[in-house]
């Protein structure tokens, strides 16, 4: 950096002190929180976060497009959206809820036999205990509506009813978001209950329920998705579900670890037409595996039946991936194994009874000797291993190759716009050096430059508009061939 | 700029043709379908396996003819990119002398290049699946004609949602490439404009009354923007040498 002299004294000093402030500006650390997830998204975010600040800085801002400026806002909001979403989808008492729990490490699903998920409900890494409550707007709710009707929900519109929801639809339509930040996990369950209930009339027009949590215990950046399922009679809510197959990274299916039903099936096999070619993004978790006679001995023989189904086509495909993507769980099993230093001292309590008879089933009478042989048998851990490792970290890999490229692109802007910004500061200090004389040619080249600008911008408007016309030419061509091949 | 008009004749001569073999196929599941009992609720695994059978061989026969439709307009709107990057060619030294970058705009081509292939066949599965109310409806229905029409126009349907979702999905990301190089090429002409206007003012500002004392001051701005440029330059540098 070429240091600049002045003979006036005061212009020194000044100059000088906006040069200093300008690198305390470039020096000082910028918030990476939101960038966590992967070191190398860290330092590009942190790199275009400082070029940021300096470009919108006095002296410089007068140069810089808001295009550029929008270009980079856009790059830090890639870096910062590293979310792999992992749908949870069940069949009628396949003991979802039960999972979710499993892998959350506390009862924050209900498990009660009626059905709670009307809506989405996600899960995520925060740093406080919060439930944040969006609701559906009056448009949605009278295609929700006219879903119901058309479909004949008859214990949908009973229920509604008999909750006189009707009463409270004005004030929940088109309210805004509701955040309630919770101070222990219990009062945390009471918003989720609140919320999510079936037997509360407010669930009718609960559109999403995103849950932050404090204790985490899945890889940063990992959203854990209730939701409503693909049979729900009202085919608006189903569609919710539909949609997300196709935007998750991963889709966990809860199936019963017995025989399987055509319901099952049809379940399952819906999941793998909305996952068309990705069905390597399918697990089908045989749920509830301690509810089989010898669950080992049982399990063997169930897989086997179903790999039948699964390794065919329109689903896996493949015994392989069939075989490799369905994981057998027990998450009743782990959740009382995980807890139970709480209620062993209780040897009448509910949960010593079901831990007992689970034990008997598997032929363990000293839980003590075999809780790791046991916590193994849940499969829970190498349920978040895959979780882990398959999911997250292969998205993370994919996220960062995009991240890399449309880096390179900022950089490319950012410094083709310096070349040009210094090569014009250049000549202004040339000229103003050469004399007067030299500046008026200078400022004749400017003009001129200018005028050029001027007539280049038109031209490239103009090539714009022609871009534009012919764009639309195209895609009317194509919509009119392609819509040809259906009539 | 003129339409290859060879490519798409072939492209409307087989998408016009195509027709006649999707509705045979249509006809087909539809008797398969109309032949089988009803599947309800209570259905049972062998069940749900042949219906799924049926959907199946169905989606398959789609999916070949659609290979062939998503194949020619693949090759449509690659002859269409051909021709939009000699298009931006032919304006290369204008590109050149603003640093217009194609690289964002080629990105995007890339995006609808892959996103096109098996579109038409993920729609159709997605409409051929037991989640859909209609569906459920239909093969829950005692065998005779009725299910058979109702299936036929059931399968017809789905195929005619996914085209019209094709269409969509191709105008989408059409756009989107023309509103790529649209950003790129406005935000550069205007930032030219004003950089080359700020540069004369600043000049302007200097007469031979006024030299001695606005020269420093000028120079002064200058250095700072230059200063500005080096700084931020120094960043990008740093975080390439891994040193940031």
């Amino acid at each position: 950096m070429e240091t600049i002299r002045f003979k006036n004294t005061e212009l020194q000093k000044m100059y000088d002190r906006k040069v200093e402030e300008l690198k305390i500006l470039a020096d000082r650390p910028v918030d990476s929180s939101p960038y966590l997830w992967d070191k190398t998204v860290a330092r590009y975010a942190a790199t275009i976060k400082k070029a940021q600040r300096l470009l919108a800085a006095d002296g410089m801002k007068d140069y810089i497009t808001t295009g550029m400026m929008k270009n980079l806002g856009k790059f830090l909001d890639m870096c910062s959206d590293a979310e792999f979403h992992i749908a949870l989808i069940g069949t009628i008492k396949a003991g979802k809820s039960t999972l979710i729990n499993a892998l959350l490490g506390y009862e924050y699903a209900s498990t009660e036999v009626t059905p709670e998920t009307a809506a989405l409900t996600k899960f995520k890494r925060a740093g406080t205990d919060y439930i944040r409550v969006s609701f559906y707007t009056k448009e949605e709710w009278a295609e929700l509506w006219k879903s119901a009707e058309d479909a004949g929900a008859k214990v949908f519109l009973e229920e509604y009813r008999q909750l006189k929801a009707d009463d409270e639809k004005r004030k929940w339509l088109d309210r805004r978001r509701i955040q309630a930040d919770c101070s222990t996990k219990k009062k945390l369950v009471q918003e989720i209950t609140r919320w999510t209930s079936s037997r509360s009339p407010v669930h009718y027009f609960v559109k999403e329920v995103e849950v932050g949590l404090k204790d985490f215990d899945l890889p940063e950046g990992v959203v854990l998705v209730d939701t409503p399922g693909l049979d729900d009679i009202v085919e608006y809510r189903s569609n919710i579900t539909r949609d997300y197959i196709d935007r998750a990274n991963a889709v966990l299916v809860c199936v019963k670890a017995d025989a399987l039903t055509g319901q099952e099936m049809g379940t399952i096999f819906s999941v793998f037409s909305n996952a068309r070619y990705h069905p390597e993004k399918v697990f089908i978790i045989a749920t509830q595996l301690d509810t089989l006679n010898r669950p080992e001995e049982n399990w063997k023989h169930q897989e086997r039946e179903w790999m039948k189904h699964l390794s065919r086509k329109g689903a896996y495909g493949s015994q392989r991936l069939a075989e490799r993507n369905t994981i057998p769980v027990s998450a009743y099993l782990y959740t009382l194994l995980k807890g139970y230093d709480t209620y062993a001292q209780d040897k009448d309590s509910e949960k010593s009874w079901d831990l007992e008879s689970i034990l008997l089933k598997l032929r363990v009478r000293n839980i003590h000797e075999n809780y790791d042989r046991l916590c193994s048998f849940t499969n829970i851990d190498r349920l978040k291993r895959v979780i882990k490792d398959d999911i997250a970290e292969h998205h993370k890999e994919k996220l960062r190759e995009d991240v890399e490229g449309r880096y390179l692109e900022c950089r490319e802007e950012i410094q083709s716009c310096m070349r040009r910004i210094r090569e014009d500061q250049e000549n202004i200090i040339r000229a103003s050096r050469g004399g007067i004389e030299e500046i008026r040619k200078k400022q004749e080249e400017f003009t001129r430059k200018y005028e050029e600008a001027k007539k280049d911008k038109k031209e490239l408007e103009a090539f714009i508009s022609k871009l534009h016309r012919m764009t639309q030419e195209r895609a009317d061509e194509l919509e009119r061939a392609i819509r040809s091949a259906g009539r | 700029m003129d339409v290859n008009l060879s490519s798409f004749s072939k492209l409307m001569g087989l998408l016009k043709s195509s027709w006649k073999v999707i509705g045979s196929v249509v006809s087909t599941i539809a008797k398969g379908i109309s032949e089988t009992g009803p599947v309800g609720k209570k259905a049972s695994v062998s069940d749900i396996d042949s219906v799924i059978e049926a959907f199946e061989a169905y989606k398959e026969e789609v999916r070949k003819r659609s290979f062939y439709i998503e194949g020619a307009v693949y090759e449509e709107v690659s002859c269409y990119m051909e021709e939009l990057r000699n298009f931006l060619d032919g304006r290369a030294a204008l590109f050149g002398k603003y640093g217009i970058s194609r690289r964002r705009a080629m990105r995007q081509i890339q995006k609808l290049l892959t996103g096109t292939k098996g579109f038409i066949d993920r729609e159709v599965s997605k409409g051929m699946s037991l989640n859909n109310h209609e569906l459920r409806m239909i093969i829950g229905m005692i065998p005779g004609d009725r299910k058979e029409g109702c299936m036929e126009r059931f399968a017809s349907k789905v195929y005619r949602d996914s085209l019209d979702a094709y269409c969509r999905h191709i105008r989408g990301i059409l756009s989107e490439i023309f509103e790529e190089i649209e950003d790129d090429v406005v935000c550069v002409a205007e930032a030219e404009e004003e950089r080359t206007c700020r540069s004369r003012i600043l000049l302007e500002n200097i007469n031979e009354d006024n030299y001695e004392g606005q020269l420093e001051g000028t120079i002064a701005k200058a250095g700072f923007v230059i200063c500005s440029c080096s700084i931020l330059e120094k960043i990008l540098e740093e975080q390439e040498n891994g040193t940031f």
